[in-house]
């Protein structure tokens, strides 16, 4: 009898997760050049001198989301040898060993572990970024935001229904193995808030 | 000494204007600052996609968070203000027209660096000065 009901709660789980996946639709983020205004990575920073944001809208990956039970996941990546701070010799900087290496390592990886709905479009989302080699799990606030396809998603030029995204973390570069005396000194934060703010579309 | 006593003395005067200078010249330079948030402005559309975070705002995406600048082309500047008094600057209105905004920030960092060296140099110098005049032989009035 015992053996009976295991059997029935293990089916009926493996029944319930598989309706989950099966929910789960697949975004794109993408890649042509005429969504890159739709798309952009930012990422903060403070120093003696002045404040600067350095930004890169190359911005690739994927995103699965149930609209309906608001759950899903994401796989993205960003091409940290892009980032532009609006001066060359900084962007050098940014990209040398002693920063966060993108002259080595250019991709940033961030794939989500869990994603939690907190109220209405917001989310409270947790995954493992990959910068410089490094991986370490944070956590982030985010908005999700669907829309089925409509005379406006297509007139921006998205194939079917869309899901935007902003999330929010912050990232303590010494955990991703910058280095520089400056930031030990404390000239230069060591904590930067980074924003990630991009439309995926289903194909 | 009376030769190093003069070039001290000079030097001290000459250290003590530099310090005021660099109030005055930060002054002016920040002079029109006002607290901006940087927008990359986009179409209305694309706004419409995202959770809008504040209603109000100018359409687009905010680049960091404000900071005291100073922007003298009034044409960069968005319709509205932020709930911290903010006001809107279209970051690709000044990608066009090449400029770079100075922060105040930068502008307190040059001149407090200015100060501490000027009045270093004010001490050291004046310092100099009443030592040489200690050391010169007293004159004679009565000659």
């Amino acid at each position: 009898m015992n053996k009976r009901i295991v059997i029935g709660v293990f089916t009926a789980g493996i029944a319930a997760l598989s309706i989950s996946l099966a929910a789960n639709r697949a975004f794109i983020v993408p890649t042509d050049a005429k969504f890159d205004a739709q798309k952009v990575f930012t990422i903060e920073n403070e120093t003696d001198i002045e404040n600067f944001t350095g930004r890169t809208n190359k911005i690739s990956g994927t995103v699965q989301f149930d609209p309906e039970a608001k759950t899903g996941s994401a796989n993205l990546v960003i091409d940290g040898a892009s980032i532009d701070t609006g001066v060359p010799l900084r962007n050098e900087h940014m990209r040398s060993a002693d920063w966060f290496n993108f002259d080595k390592n250019p991709e940033v990886k961030f794939v989500t572990t869990s994603i939690r709905n907190t109220g209405g479009d917001k989310y409270r989302v947790t995954g493992n970024l990959t910068l410089n080699g490094i991986t370490k799990s944070l956590t982030s606030a985010a908005t999700v935001r669907f829309t089925k396809a409509n005379e406006v998603t297509k007139g921006i030029g998205y194939a079917g229904d869309v899901v935007a995204i902003v999330a929010k973390f912050k990232v303590n570069i010494t955990d991703f193995g910058a280095k520089h005396p400056a930031i030990t000194a404390g000239r230069v934060n060591k904590i930067l808030d980074a924003t990630i703010r991009f439309v995926s579309s289903a194909q | 000494m009376n030769r190093v006593r003069g070039i001290a003395g000079v030097l001290a005067v000459l250290a003590l204007v530099v310090c005021i200078a660099s109030f005055v010249v930060a002054g002016v330079l920040s002079n029109g600052s006002s607290l901006v948030q940087l927008i990359q402005p986009e179409d209305a559309a694309v706004a419409g996609l995202f959770v809008e975070e504040t209603p109000g705002e100018p359409a687009g995406t905010k680049i960091g968070s404000p900071q005291i600048m100073v922007i003298r082309d009034q044409e960069a500047f968005l319709e509205g203000t932020g709930t911290q008094g903010e006001r809107f600057v279209s970051q690709k209105y000044l990608e066009e027209k090449q400029i770079y905004p100075l922060q105040v920030k930068t502008i307190v960092f040059f001149r407090n660096i200015t100060i501490l060296i000027s009045a270093l140099g004010a001490v050291l110098m004046g310092g100099l000065w009443f030592w040489s005049r200690s050391r010169s032989p007293v004159r004679d009035r009565s000659a």
